[in-house]
């Protein structure tokens, strides 16, 4: 039986759920090495970057405060930051440690300052010039003593390099600096965004040779055997995760048959996008007052909801088991039209 | 609850919230509090800490922490002077700077009271808190922080490190102020010079300065916790100090060890450099360690240290009014101090009198001769608390004048405490208590003048009982006279024969009566019935020892030498017939020309003539012979009268000689 029973209840019991899976092990990892090297390393010291670059929904952002949420904030009340009994979103506000910043997409150095500011907690975060702001911002970076900077959208950053007045152009440029600047001053940071950013932002050979890590969270294809596994794993987490929070009073199954290679070719290979799957043919479900999750269910979710947004899904796999992933020679399609 | 500062001990307690209050309330004040949360030492201002969390958080500009509590203030200096945004409570400074609700807030200073402020439960004049910053390296290497007794301008120093304060930046120059900062550790100055966000080269840390290096430690220590921020330090302050210094209030205490060490720079021989003219403005430079170390060992040695404080200036300055006394009373310290300071003064000023003028005295071989009138005015002063120095320093202000070594003496004895109250006992001028002395009549400890000895005043009990003794013990029938009227009709001496009459009184040799009065004069109250008994006493006595016609007398001996009251004697100087300033030999011009009518009947009864003085003064009224002046003025030209009279009255007896019996018959068919 599904237990919420109203959408928006639907959706917050999904959002509240985060599932592991290795390649978020993985920038777990490297996050806690880029921290660690910070920590280790003189006052000061040039640090190194990562990027993580995917499309969208491939579960990076997710990753991301799974990652504040499963390594930060423990680590805080380790060090006496914060109590035990903090609440958790509480805890997310206030914690300093890594600061997660989402670019605007005109961002210029002073709105990347006020972003950061914003996240730091200071009170006036557009206050002061572009210099008293990057000062104050330094400031309380080693106040905070914060060990890892998460610049999320750096695709836009692209985009304005590419097009768009002269203007423009040289803001973006200017906030690349900056954030090259924040590396070599002591601040790892690493780069979320689409894949497109690149090779438009770090051509710089200087920000190029300091991004060290690259974060793999590009689409699964199940026709290998190490991605197979990861979504097959995936699915059954997220029915797991699922009985977990209370959505369903049952484990549905989400792992037998065609399931997992289905729901991979209907979402592309991004994670992400398969929480969002599964969502939406609960909603299905869900008005249908059905009992648990069905292949009909999934099928219509696609149908409503896949289909009609993404662009690369012309067909669904639930209902055409022949159509699997997309053939070679729409990839150059793909990125044409990214 | 509106945050009333003055003293954050006196805020009531409030239960301590737990850590998870804390950060839930940390978590609603978000974008509206620091960021990083501030910690709070017990001994810093509020300023400080304002100055201390603009630079932690990144903010050049402190005013900018300022307006995190939505004041009104224009500045940081003026929020924190002239607080009146109601609505920032203490919970709001509290939540806005990060810290928990139940830790002590620095106070704020408020006005106590016109030209004073509070300071952590203390008061203390406006012009001492300071706007600027002075530091002590050793300090701010233990504590990254400005201490709050840095801000206090007598303080010249660091009370925890005892290292001399800096006042301006080692390498600009300048003063530094609490506007700008990059951090407490950095010169604004040269941190705006730098560039507004760039560190200034020079950390004030590694500047060198000097440390205090005291005599009395003990009082430097008072000093400090006279005003210290920690009030348990504070509450012990006054433990152990003198009964007379216990009533006064901490700050009032420490304004009086302030103007003390003041004077002390000024006056003493303690390094400094404060213009005396600093005395009279409000500002007050900063206090050597020394100065402050002195004045704070005066106050724990009370009184006898500023005693000879006192002294000691008078010897350097020798000036007509003493520098203290001034000094002192021009300040503002507490009434209650200020009478005890004045009152030190004077004693101070009798004893020195007394002291110097009894030591010349005493060092002249003989008894006659003088002493330089000039250093008896530099020993003794130009002008001092007694009417008779004025005289004597203005009829004679040459060094080749002098000054009879009794005239200085019967002065400074006069300073003696009690000796008013005697010679009003006695009914006997402090000028003759000499005599009375001679005739053992009184202690002869009386002349041994030193100061602060003990009261005199009952000096006079067992003359005054010997007296009593000798007194027929009933009521004095009604034809009875005055001994002091009796005394002053027959004598003319310049210096009345008092000891000769007491001692036969005390020993009998006539009869008399004690009458009760108001005034309880001994002279008064002596009734005698036997005028020619107490005429041949009058005519017996011997003259006095010493010259003392340039003696000069207050209001009260003129009237016992002329046997008035005070009062009447004050209706004489008034109506200008007498000087203010007058001699011995003035008064007795004034006896010698001038005589009452009361005198007349003691001399008609010598002759065998009864009458009253209301038909004495009814007579002389019609015969024109009218009194000198309006009343209550009754004097009258003594030439007149006893012309008047001739043969009805007795004559008097004047200087040197006694007249004899002979030269009594013959006088007796005209007048003298």
């Amino acid at each position: 039986m599904i237990i919420p029973r109203s959408n928006g209840e639907l959706l917050a019991r999904f959002k509240a759920m985060r599932i592991k899976h290795p390649r978020a092990e993985y920038a777990f990892a490297v996050f806690d090495d880029l921290r660690e090297g910070k920590r280790k390393c003189p006052v000061g010291s040039e640090q190194v970057g990562a990027t993580m670059l995917a499309p969208s929904h491939s579960g990076k952002s997710t990753t991301v405060r799974m990652y504040i949420e499963k390594r930060i904030i423990p680590d805080c009340i380790e060090r006496g930051l914060m109590p035990p009994d903090a609440p958790l979103d509480k805890a997310l506000a206030l914690q300093r440690l890594a600061i997660h910043v989402t670019l605007t997409p005109s961002a210029t150095v002073g709105s990347l300052m006020t972003d950061l500011l914003k996240q730091l907690g200071d009170p006036r975060p557009d206050k002061g010039t572009v210099a008293a702001r990057r000062h104050r911002v330094y400031m309380l970076l080693a106040k905070h003593a914060t060990e890892l900077a998460l610049i999320d959208e750096i695709q836009h950053l692209g985009s304005q390099m590419q097009q768009g007045a002269q203007k423009n152009r040289d803001d973006a440029s200017t906030v690349q600096n900056s954030l090259k600047k924040f590396m070599l001053d002591g601040m790892p940071i690493v780069f979320i965004g689409r894949p497109e950013a690149k090779h438009k932002i770090f051509g710089d050979e200087q920000v190029d040779l300091r991004v060290e890590e690259e974060i793999d969270f590009n689409p699964l294809d199940y026709s290998r055997e190490d991605h197979r596994k990861i979504v097959r794993d995936f699915c059954g987490r997220l029915a797991a995760t699922m009985y977990r929070e209370g959505i369903y009073d049952h484990i549905v199954d989400l792992v037998t048959g065609d399931f997992p290679e289905c729901i991979c070719a209907a979402v592309e290979g991004r994670l992400g996008l398969v929480a969002v799957l599964v969502r939406w043919a609960t909603r299905m479900a869900l008005a249908d007052n059905a009992e648990t999750l069905t292949r009909g269910h999934l099928a219509a979710a696609v149908d409503q909801y896949l289909i009609p947004k993404l662009v690369t899904c012309r067909t669904n796999p639930f209902l055409d088991p022949a159509a699997g992933y997309p053939e070679e020679d729409e990839d150059e399609e793909l990125e044409g039209a990214q | 609850m509106t945050y009333l500062a003055s003293d954050a001990e006196s805020a009531p307690s409030r239960t301590a919230e737990t850590r998870l209050q804390h950060f839930e309330r940390r978590f609603e004040m978000a974008g509206r509090s620091l960021s990083v949360p501030m910690a709070v030492f017990p001994d810093e201002t509020f300023l400080n800490l304002v100055v201390r969390a603009a630079a932690d958080n990144g903010f050049t500009n402190t005013r900018t922490v300022v307006d995190l509590l939505a004041s009104n203030s224009p500045s940081v200096s003026s929020f924190r002077s002239t607080f009146r945004d109601t609505w920032v409570t203490r919970e709001v400074l509290a939540d806005t700077f990060g810290i928990p609700r139940e830790q002590t807030l620095p106070p704020l200073e408020r006005t106590a009271r016109r030209g004073y402020q509070t300071f952590f439960g203390s008061v203390v004049r406006n012009k001492w808190v300071i706007s600027y910053r002075r530091f002590s390296p050793l300090a701010l290497r233990g504590a990254l922080y400005d201490r709050a007794l840095w801000s206090l301008l007598p303080f010249s120093f660091d009370p925890g490190s005892r290292q001399i304060l800096i006042d301006n930046c080692p390498v600009c120059g300048n003063r530094m102020r609490h506007k700008f900062t990059v951090g407490v550790q950095y010169c604004d100055a040269c941190a705006i010079k730098a560039g507004p966000y760039s560190r200034p080269s020079y950390d004030l840390r590694d500047a060198e300065s000097p440390f205090v290096e005291v005599d009395d430690e003990a009082g430097l220590e008072l000093a400090i916790r006279l005003v210290d921020p920690n009030c348990n330090t504070r509450d012990i302050a006054l433990d152990g100090l003198h009964p007379e210094l216990s009533g006064a209030s901490r700050s009032g205490l420490f304004e009086f060890l302030v103007i003390i060490g003041t004077c002390l720079t000024i006056h003493g021989n303690v390094a400094g450099t404060i213009a005396e003219s600093s005395m009279h403005r409000s500002n007050l430079a900063p206090l050597s360690p020394q100065a402050l170390a002195e004045a704070g060992g005066m106050i724990l040695d009370w009184p006898n240290r500023f005693e000879d404080f006192i002294g000691y200036v008078r010897r350097r300055k020798g000036l007509r009014n003493h520098p203290l006394y001034t000094q002192f009373l021009t300040s503002t310290i507490e009434p209650d101090l200020a009478r005890m300071v004045h009152g030190l003064i004077r004693r101070e000023r009798a004893g020195a009198i007394t002291k110097v003028a009894f030591a010349r005295a005493v060092a002249q071989p003989s008894p006659y001769e003088a002493v330089s009138f000039t250093d008896a005015v530099a020993a003794l002063g130009r002008r001092g608390p007694k009417r008779e120095f004025n005289l004597l320093f203005e009829f004679a202000n040459r060094d080749d004048v002098a000054v009879s070594k009794a005239q200085v003496k019967q002065t400074a004895m006069s300073h003696r405490r009690g000796m008013t109250p005697l010679a009003k006992t006695l009914g006997v001028p402090i000028y003759g208590l000499v005599d009375l002395v001679c005739r053992d009549l009184l202690p002869p400890d009386l002349l041994d003048i030193e100061p602060n000895l003990k009261d005199v005043a009952n000096y006079a009990d067992d003359l005054l009982a010997d007296v009593r003794a000798k007194a027929v013990p009933t009521k004095p029938p009604a034809e009875t006279f005055s001994l002091g009227a009796v005394m002053n009709a027959l004598s003319l001496r310049t210096v009345p024969p008092w000891a000769d009459l007491l001692c036969a009184a005390a020993r009998g040799e006539f009869e008399f009566w004690l009458q009760r009065y108001r005034s309880s004069e001994l002279f008064k109250c002596i009734r005698v019935r036997d005028l020619d008994a107490v005429r041949k006493i009058i005519a017996t006595a011997a003259e006095a020892e010493a010259d003392l016609a340039q003696l000069c007398v207050t209001t009260l001996d003129a009237a016992l030498t002329l046997g008035i009251a005070k009062s009447q004697m004050w209706d004489y100087k008034t109506a200008g017939l007498i000087k203010s300033a007058m001699t011995l030999q003035d008064v007795m011009h004034v006896r010698t020309e001038h005589l009452f009518v009361c005198e007349l009947v003691p001399r008609m009864a010598l002759c065998g003539v009864k009458r009253s003085a209301w038909s004495i003064a009814y007579e002389l009224r019609k015969e024109r012979i009218l009194p000198i002046g309006p009343p209550p003025l009754t004097l009258r030209k003594r030439m007149a009268v006893e012309t008047h009279f001739g043969a009805s009255l007795w004559p008097c007896y004047r200087d040197p000689a006694p007249i004899s019996e002979t030269a009594v018959s013959k006088s007796k068919g005209g007048s003298r």
